[in-house]
């Protein structure tokens, strides 16, 4: 079985369309008010479903997110290869609103991080956040992410413009990332 | 700036400045445009695919999509004022708004120099005249020093740089992410700074 885990969390695919509607229906009314209109209807979901089981080959893996403890669902990480010749790559995690704070965003990039250095041959794997999401920064540079830059005015939210910091990793750093020894593969 | 938008006198260009003008892409123009695809240093889309002559044509014929003009593959072709063709610019629209350019002048043009600048500067007039942009986002491998000052005569900011995100000449180079923003949106932007939101 797919599934990665460290002391804090757990991903795996998802169970069924329906675990990540529900899912996504709770996080996306939160989150819409701090990164804009985005959306991934129901139905779109339903069908890539059906079609690869949320882990296009060519476009985004989706994981569930699990305490690992409770094995409660807290929330979704997601990652993909860029373009530029396919050496590049990004993740992003949205955790449940009633679930933030604990630890879970950090410990599923970390986790992610690990799936795709392993299965891709990536160099590079990079990641945005709102630039003024402080906690999601530090969350980024406790992933062994650097600071890019800025991308000014890029999102639209509650009727102002946000600017993204871009932050990224290289495989020979992850290399040296404490954290790649702490997870366990397949249980 | 010295464009401006003239498609009221002529319908087979969009914007023209000095040197060069901004038009859609002509059937006539894709060979030329395969050799340019091929030359630069970035592709055009995601995929890693290299853009042949057939695979341009079938895209340029596609009746869903034709003349390299859709939502996701929009192609400019550069031409100098005697229509030949001296490069391209790629246009993808942001579904958070913006637009995010790619762009080539053949290497090998005379006038190079003078040719990029002013396609830079052509499209970014015409780009702001939508007066719904808020920004315009564009990307160049690091080592690109001449499409870099064309970016920041026309008024792009350096915003990001990439480490080693790209596989050119069989090694990963860095690329660079420029910005340009509208007046009406940096005015509007949440302050650096501003309060923490707790999300994660």
């Amino acid at each position: 079985m797919l599934r990665y885990a460290n002391r804090r969390a757990a991903i795996r695919p998802f169970a069924s369309a329906q675990e990540s509607i529900r899912l996504r229906e709770a996080i996306y009314r939160d989150v819409n008010r701090f990164w804009g209109p985005s959306w991934y209807p129901a139905g779109e979901i339903s069908t890539d479903y059906a079609e690869h089981g949320l882990m296009d080959p060519t476009g985004m893996h989706q994981f569930a997110v699990d305490d690992r403890s409770t094995g409660e669902l807290v929330g979704v990480v997601q990652a993909g290869l860029g373009g530029n010749n396919a050496i590049e790559g990004w993740f992003g995690t949205f955790i449940h609103p009633q679930r933030r704070g604990r630890g879970y965003g950090v410990a599923a990039k970390q986790l992610v991080l690990n799936y795709m250095f392993e299965r891709f041959p990536v160099n590079r794997m990079m990641s945005d956040t709102l630039a003024h999401h402080t906690v999601a920064c530090r969350g980024m540079e406790r992933c062994g992410c650097v600071f890019e830059g800025n991308i000014r005015a890029a999102r639209m939210a509650e009727g102002q413009w946000h600017d993204l910091s871009r932050y990224s990793i290289l495989r020979r750093e992850w290399e040296t990332m404490a954290y790649r020894h702490d997870v366990i593969k397949g249980q | 700036m010295s464009s401006q938008i003239g498609v009221e006198s002529r319908n087979d260009w969009l914007a023209s400045g000095r040197h060069i003008m901004l038009r859609p892409v002509f059937a006539g123009d894709i060979p030329r445009l395969a050799d340019l695809l091929a030359e630069a240093p970035l592709g055009i889309e995601d995929d890693p695919y290299p853009w042949t002559e057939s695979r341009l044509r079938c895209r340029f014929e596609d009746k869903a999509s034709p003349g390299l003009w859709g939502a996701n593959l929009k192609l400019y072709t550069v031409a100098s004022l005697d229509n030949q063709v001296v490069g391209y610019v790629h246009e993808f629209l942001r579904s958070t708004g913006g637009t995010v350019i790619r762009f080539h002048i053949a290497d090998k043009v005379e006038s190079r120099d003078t040719y990029g600048e002013d396609a830079v500067a052509v499209y970014l007039d015409m780009a702001r005249q939508w007066n719904t942009l808020p920004r315009v986002t564009a990307t160049a491998l690091a080592c690109e020093a001449l499409k870099r000052s064309w970016l920041e005569s026309a008024g792009f900011q350096l915003e990001v740089t990439c480490r080693e995100g790209v596989l050119y000449e069989g090694r990963p180079q860095d690329y660079v992410v420029y910005g340009w923003v509208a007046p009406w949106a940096i005015l509007n932007c949440v302050p650096a700074g501003a309060q923490a939101k707790e999300l994660s």
